[in-house]
């Protein structure tokens, strides 16, 4: 490899290793958008109202009911008195329900890498 | 905000709003008479709270908006007067109907308050919609928005005579500092 490709060769490396970033980005932002109200942009929660993520046992292992607890939520008892709600998502779609797992993984989890395959064969087992 | 408290600053803080003449007679705005239920039960109105200064929001416990993340900050700045005499915290509910005392009994449980310090109150609807308003709190029943109601995050300090000193935006939590500095600030004035 002549001198010049080799930059080229190590630029495009830095390249993507800035863009793996980004495979978080998206991620981000559906956690900003559709979680963060509720368990704050630092994953710190709310007390005994809203479970801080950080620490979370759904975020440390290979938890199959992470997905299952993002796509179907928690409803408030029928009293309506335990007061932790936590909506449904379920239309989203399987890649960025990979991105958002992803994402709490990395900042708030044990850092496990989720492939779409698993987290397709996870949601197919969500009760 | 930022005009309230800019350091060096007279230390004394503003009081927002415009005065208002009635009969010929000009007086400060000020938060209108209020009668409502706490948590555990108990009449609050504007005398109950003249005893000192206090942090107030809207909120309601169905909110799936911003409500949790003004209420963080709201517990930020109860942390930070926990043991300060003359600061209280007050949330006023939006949702009377949903929110009843002993809902909000048991959301301030899970929030781990007591009412000496942090009061949540519920009244009438219509009355905390437009009491809002005093607060410079735009709310409002809108059954398109998130839980039903719309409104603002805005966390407001009031004087022991009612009037309106500073505010900050509960959903931005780098506006609390100035926001504490400001509490602080009036704590020193009504010593005066
Ligand atoms: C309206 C507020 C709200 C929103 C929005 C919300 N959650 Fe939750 N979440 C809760 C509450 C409350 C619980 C606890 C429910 C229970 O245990 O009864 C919870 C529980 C969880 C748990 C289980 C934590 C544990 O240790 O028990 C996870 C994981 C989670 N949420 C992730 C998310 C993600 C990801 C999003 C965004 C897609 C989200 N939540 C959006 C309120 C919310």
């Amino acid at each position: 490899m002549k001198k010049s490709n080799k930059f080229l060769a190590i630029a495009l490396l830095c390249f993507c290793f800035n863009s793996c970033d980004d495979t978080y980005s998206q991620g981000k932002r559906i956690y900003s958008a559709l979680c963060a109200n509720c368990h704050m942009e630092d994953g710190s929660g709310l007390n005994k109202l809203i479970p801080a993520l950080k620490g979370s046992s759904y975020l440390s292992g290979d938890s199959k009911g992470l997905v299952c607890v993002i796509r179907n939520g928690f409803r408030a008892d029928s009293l309506g008195l335990t007061l932790r709600y936590m909506p449904a998502h379920p239309k989203m779609t399987d890649v960025e329900m990979t991105n958002l797992v992803n994402y709490l993984s990395m900042n708030f989890g044990n850092q496990k890498h989720w492939q779409l395959s698993e987290v397709k064969k996870n949601l197919q087992q969500c009760k | 905000m930022t005009v309230a408290c800019k350091p060096g600053d007279a230390a004394k803080l503003p009081v927002l709003g415009n005065p208002v003449t009635e009969n010929g007679v000009t007086r400060e705005h000020t938060i209108r008479p209020f009668q409502y239920l706490s948590q555990d039960s108990v009449n609050i109105n504007n005398d109950s709270l003249s005893g000192g200064v206090y942090i107030a929001d809207f909120f309601f416990t169905s909110c799936p908006s911003i409500c949790p993340r003004v209420m963080k900050q709201m517990l930020r700045l109860h942390d930070e007067f926990k043991n300060v005499e003359g600061v209280r915290l007050v949330s006023f509910t939006l949702d009377p109907k949903r929110d009843t005392v002993g809902k909000l009994s048991v959301y301030a449980e899970n929030i781990g308050v007591k009412s000496n310090k942090w009061l949540f109150l519920t009244g009438d609807k219509d009355f905390t919609l437009d009491l809002a308003d005093d607060f410079f709190v735009a709310a409002l029943e809108d059954p398109s928005a998130p839980g039903g109601f719309d409104h603002s995050g805005k966390i407001i300090l009031v004087d022991r005579k009612g009037r309106v000193r500073s505010f900050c935006e509960g959903t931005d939590p780098t506006t609390i500092p100035d926001f504490i500095k400001d509490v602080y600030t009036l704590l020193d004035e009504e010593k005066q």
